[in-house]
């Protein structure tokens, strides 16, 4: 079984996860600490520094997951699909993290944990739609078509994510969600530690893709190898099929 | 503060779970199929 590029550089760009999370923690411990108490909210809003930088991985790997399907239909070129559902992975962990931290926010200033805003309601459709996908993946394990077919999905999916960002704008006086940050809209020395927690995160995806990736080329190659041998249960259902 | 605390310390503890799970899989893989790290870094070049 052929390494793509991208199985190649999964393998060789492996940093040490415990000094991805730790220079994670100490990135967002200092923008908590250096960045500015809110006036108004006062110092719940530091979760600023997570909540969205969080929502930002997920709909960049969701993004990638369709570019990926796209590929893949494209270039019939396998790496693409790993790429697909590794993405989808993280994006799914990153938007559930996204998805809980929300409320825990929420908490502190609306005095409940969820409502029924447009975000976000939208925000945990498009984790549905990912976890659907990622449910689609599972069922149909080293098949051609039902990769195939979640390359469609994947990207069919992508257009929740505008939906998703503009859900404010949308649907207007309903909206209690806070408005999508826009220049000049973050008080005085909030703008650095926002740009901190957003690269932190980011970081942090990029290793975590990286490291799926590469179990992902590791279980195909295994699951090829299984279907390969004589008598082996995946013999029954051929790589390809 | 404490809600503060409460949401830095999930998302860091879920990613840092989800990475023992990934290095868990990893290593489970290989033990079924040593080659596979250095067939994806190494022989399959270009």
């Amino acid at each position: 079984m052929q390494a793509g590029p991208l199985d190649r550089a999964a393998a060789r760009l492996r940093a040490p996860s415990g000094g991805v999370l730790l220079m994670l923690a100490v990135g967002w411990a200092f923008a908590v600490v250096q960045a500015p108490e809110d006036s108004v909210q006062g110092v719940i809003q530091k979760i600023l520094y997570v909540h969205p930088a969080c929502a930002f991985a997920a709909y960049l790997g969701f993004g990638i997951t369709a570019l990926a399907g796209a590929l893949y239909l494209w270039r019939g070129d396998e790496q693409y699909d790993r790429l697909g559902v590794s993405a989808a992975e993280v994006g799914v962990v990153f938007c559930t993290l996204a998805l809980l931290t929300g409320p825990i926010w929420a908490r502190g200033t609306w005095g409940r944990w969820w409502s029924w805003d447009p975000r976000l309601t939208v925000t945990l459709l498009l984790w549905f739609i990912y976890l659907a996908y990622l449910l689609l993946r599972g069922f149909t394990e080293g098949s051609a078509r039902g990769a195939r077919f979640a390359a469609i999905y994947g990207i069919a999916g992508i257009f929740a994510i505008p939906l998703n960002y503009f859900a404010i704008d949308l649907f207007g006086g309903r909206a209690i969600h806070p408005e999508n940050l826009s220049r000049g809209s973050l008080g005085t020395g909030m703008g650095w530690p926002f740009a901190l927690g957003v690269i932190t995160a980011l970081v942090a995806f990029a290793h975590l893709v990286f490291r799926r990736l590469e179990v992902e080329w590791l279980r195909a190659r295994e699951l090829r190898s299984e279907a390969g041998a004589p008598g082996s249960a995946a013999a029954e259902r051929p790589w390809g099929t | 503060m404490g809600y503060v605390i409460a949401a830095y310390a999930l998302v860091i503890g879920a990613l840092a779970a989800y990475a023992g799970l990934l290095a868990r899989e990893r290593r489970r893989h290989l033990r079924a199929d040593p080659g596979g790290a250095e067939d994806a870094s190494e022989r399959n070049r270009g």
